[in-house]
């Protein structure tokens, strides 16, 4: 399924968080979109879910496979969300609601959209853990009981586990210490690769970026600035704020060992 | 869960303790012969000498604490300094009263203020989610007494579809005409408290539509509204349980004027009464049970919260 | 934080302009109210019974003649009275009672913590009407009681402030550049609770003004010779029947003032808070957030907090 955002502007009392933004993400193929913190990347993927603060007044045109999802109720959204694009925001530790069991909320894209039953969403549900590696104990447990780690897992199995065709992931690995971080991006790419669906990866981080995606964005104040392959932005940036991550990330690999 | 329960009920033993010390500390105040205070001008030097030594006030005050003390632990709370009768069975029945109309308040202040905070908060940004809002700012300024009255003069007066005040002679074995006469009070206590869990309901649902997990729910496959309902309503019950316990004591301090006010012959009602004749020894009995009561229901809410909230109960893994 | 802007930013806000302005109007009448009435507020004149508002009377007369607009403005001269002793009562006393449960050595800092828990669980009316059964029912009964009654939740209130500032950065770079026990209490510590102290005081008047509304109606209160709003409301009572919306100016003006000092209360909160002031409103959930309420109930039980 393809990913269409044409002059996307969101507004938030007067201030224009996302500003005249474009892109386009091809069926199957994985696209970033990069930026410091207050780019407006994360306005991006509420606004194509349609999970902007209610104060929000959007204009411009989100197109999933020609349709149009601007000016669409929350009611009318809701049958899309979950199945057919998913999404994997930030922190793992306030998108898991503390007082529900980790199976019960996995399976919840399940018992949302199709006829069910609770065994079966528990059994799928436990497939999908497995899937990302966690045991099948982790199904009983609360998410406080869990590490970073293994609950931005959990997270992703959530989105996975209704085959959708299109997956945001907003900053997934930025609240994971480095070595979690690896692994996760790992599980990301052979997930979205074995399924065939389409990946837009939200970071602020290039280097992560290198390891996921092949195209990307980069914004800066609402706007794209520069996009491109990424290879290409690594090795020959040119707009300021690109070359400015850019040494960020040089910076970083310099100091490893 | 067990150290917790061994600790909660400590804490609820000291505060019985600290209770009746400060009871009987504040009563043994009088100015003055306390005797001689109680039976005022027209007691005799012999009904003065009789009143101190029922009272016990020629031993030393720790042994008289000792001896109420003793009294409370075998539920045994004395005579009445005016009539003779046994306090605790006096207050057993006016219990019989004040515990239905403590619990049909709680009942009418839940309904009111929880579904009311939540919706508030989801319409948070709308006129109507504002005038809400401010009119339970306004209700929790009410006094208890006035808003009794307005019920009273609306209701009562000028509608005629509840007694204005007392209670039938037969009490509960008139189960229709002793509902009947709750209402108006339970709602005077019940508006007020619910305006209060409304503001509290409100913000702990704010607070919860700030978290990702309700966000996450929605892109999960439904609408906010639903994910709010689904998970934001557990998270903020969880939160309304834990001010439960405080909102007794609003219960408590409404019983006392609203029984006054509606001539229910409660507990409340009793004890304005008592002290006002000074009978002490009934009124240290009445203001035991208060505390008492209330002191025990924060331990069970206590409890209760410990019990629903995952993130506190051990659990074996 | 300048004193000119806070108050400027207090102002600001519709609710805190017109709290302050209510708050001043009440003010002002008591302190008139020692002088001068329209008419005398405890003259009776049986054949002046319940006559209706009018350009002599401006909320009619009661049962007994009295005029109801004079007795109103005399009452809130008690009113004041009882709101501002029974809120500086609370203040000395729950800041007293945090300086012991903060200051002082590890047992007396523990013991006081327990007891502090133990005595916020005690309603204000039932330690009137212990008082008042000891020494009988009065306007000092209704300050003792509410003082001490909401005392103690200050006392919970600024244990905790203390000891969450105390954790800030601020502080510890403070003493790592030098700075005695006493400068940082004065510079940091201090400047930094104080709206908090500000907002409990204006809750502990709001609560008094309820409690001696329903004491006073109880007859524990205002004696008869003193003008109580409390008192009108329980003189109104026995004629509910026959005159049932007289009621209304005693009950008005109660809830005015009390709505007025909670208002007061979230607005200095509010601007209080730099995280608010610049454009919109944030959502704040702080510790001092949940205190609006006059009953105090927001501020968490201890097992919670």
């Amino acid at each position: 399924m393809t990913l269409d955002v044409d002059d996307l502007t969101v507004t938030i009392g007067g201030r224009r968080v996302v500003d005249g933004l474009s892109l386009h993400l091809a069926d199957g193929a994985r696209l970033g979109l990069i930026g410091e913190s207050g780019s407006g990347k994360s306005m991006t993927t509420l606004a194509v879910l349609g999970l902007l603060p209610p104060q929000a007044v959007v204009t411009g045109s989100i197109r999933l496979d020609g349709r149009e999802l601007v000016g669409l109720s929350d009611r009318q959204l809701a049958p899309l969300r979950g199945a057919t694009i998913a999404a994997v925001f930030q922190d793992p530790r306030s998108a898991l609601d503390p007082v529900m069991t980790i199976g019960r909320q996995v399976a919840e894209p399940l018992r949302l959209h199709g006829r069910v039953s609770r065994s079966e969403a528990r059994r799928r549900a436990v497939e999908a853990l497995a899937e990302v590696g966690l045991d099948e104990s982790v199904a009983g447990s609360w998410p406080h009981q869990l590490s970073g780690g293994q609950r931005q897992r959990a997270v992703i199995a959530t989105a996975l586990i209704a085959r959708p065709a299109v997956l945001l992931a907003d900053e997934p690995t930025t609240a994971l210490d480095v070595t979690t971080q690896a692994e996760v991006l790992e599980l990301f790419r052979r997930l979205v690769d074995e399924r065939g669906a389409s990946l837009l990866f939200v970071t602020h981080d290039l280097a992560v970026l290198a390891q996921v995606a092949e195209e990307a964005s980069v914004l800066s104040r609402g706007r794209v600035v520069e996009s491109g392959p990424v290879a290409r932005l690594l090795g020959s940036p040119v707009h300021p704020v690109t070359r400015g991550l850019v040494e960020a990330t040089r910076a970083t690999t310099w100091r490893a060992p | 869960m067990t150290r917790f329960l061994l600790g909660r009920t400590a804490l609820f033993a000291l505060g019985l303790v600290v209770a009746s010390v400060l009871i009987f500390a504040t009563l043994r105040l009088l100015p003055g012969d306390v005797a001689q205070a109680i039976a005022g001008t027209t007691g005799s030097p012999a009904q003065v000498a009789a009143l101190r030594e029922q009272l016990g006030l020629d031993r030393p005050v720790a042994a008289q604490y000792l001896d109420w003390a003793g009294g409370l632990l075998r539920l045994d709370l004395g005579e009445s300094l005016v009539t003779g009768t046994p306090v605790a069975g006096e207050i057993a029945e006016k219990l019989g009263v004040t515990l239905p109309l403590a619990g049909l308040s709680l009942v009418f202040g839940l309904l009111i203020g929880v579904p009311a905070g939540v919706w508030a908060a989801a319409r948070q940004r709308r006129p109507s989610g504002l005038v809400v809002g401010v009119g339970a700012q306004v209700l929790a300024a009410v006094p208890a007494v006035w808003l009794g009255m307005l019920l009273i003069a609306l209701f009562a007066v000028t509608l005629g579809w509840l007694p204005t005040q007392g209670w039938p002679l037969d009490g509960w074995q008139e189960p229709g005409r002793a509902l009947r006469s709750l209402v108006l009070p339970a709602l005077t206590i019940g508006v007020i408290e619910g305006a209060v869990l409304l503001r509290f309901t409100r913000s702990a649902t704010l607070s919860a539509l700030d978290q990702d997990y309700v966000r996450a729910a929605a892109a999960k496959g439904t609408t906010l509204d639903r994910a709010l309902l689904s998970h934001g309503l557990p998270n903020v019950a969880l939160s309304v349980v834990s001010v439960l316990g405080l909102q007794v004591v609003g219960l408590v301090v409404g019983a006392v004027v609203v029984e006054q006010l509606f001539t229910l012959p409660g507990l409340g009602r009793m004890l304005v009464t008592d002290v006002g004749r000074r009978d002490l020894t009934k009124v240290q009995g009445e203001l035991m049970a208060l505390t008492a009561i209330v002191l025990f229901v924060g331990l069970l809410v206590d409890v209760l919260h410990r019990r629903l909230d995952p993130r506190l109960r051990e659990v074996e893994r | 934080m300048r004193r000119g802007s806070f108050v400027r930013a207090l102002l600001r806000r519709p609710q805190g302009a017109a709290a302050v302005a209510w708050l001043a109007l009440v003010a002002l009448a008591a302190a008139v109210s020692r002088v001068w009435t329209p008419a005398d507020p405890f003259r009776t004149d049986p054949y002046s019974a319940w006559l209706p508002p009018s350009g002599s009377h401006l909320f009619g007369t009661d049962a007994v003649g009295r005029d109801i607009a004079s007795y109103v403005m005399a009452a809130s001269g008690t009113t004041v009275l009882v709101a501002v002793c029974s809120g500086a009562l609370a203040l000395v006393v729950g800041l007293g009672l945090a300086a012991l449960g903060s200051l002082t050595a590890r047992a007396v800092r523990e013991s006081v913590a327990v007891l502090i828990d133990v005595l916020v669980a005690f309603p204000t009316i039932l330690v009137a009407m212990a008082l008042a059964a000891a020494f009988g029912g009065s306007l000092g009964v209704v300050v003792v009681a509410s003082g001490l009654g909401y005392g103690v939740t200050i006392a919970r209130v600024s244990r905790s402030e203390i000891r969450r500032v105390a954790r800030e950065d601020y502080v510890t770079a403070a003493r790592a550049s030098g700075a005695g026990t006493a400068q940082v209490l004065l510079r940091h510590v201090l400047p930094n609770i104080a709206p908090v102290f500000v907002v409990q005081l204006s809750l502990a008047m709001a609560t008094s003004i309820l409690a001696e509304a329903g004491l006073s109606f109880l007859g524990y209160g205002a004696s008869a010779e003193t003008a109580s709003w409390g008192r009108l409301l329980a003189d109104l009572q026995k004629f509910l029947g026959v005159h049932p919306w007289t009621i209304v100016w005693p009950g008005l003006a109660i809830t005015l003032t009390v709505l007025a000092l909670n208002l007061l209360g979230d607005a200095v909160r509010d601007a209080a808070d730099p995280r608010l002031r610049p454009s919109g409103r944030v959502s704040a959930t702080g510790p001092a957030a949940a205190a609006g309420p006059v009953a105090a109930v927001d501020s968490a039980p201890g097992v919670t907090s």
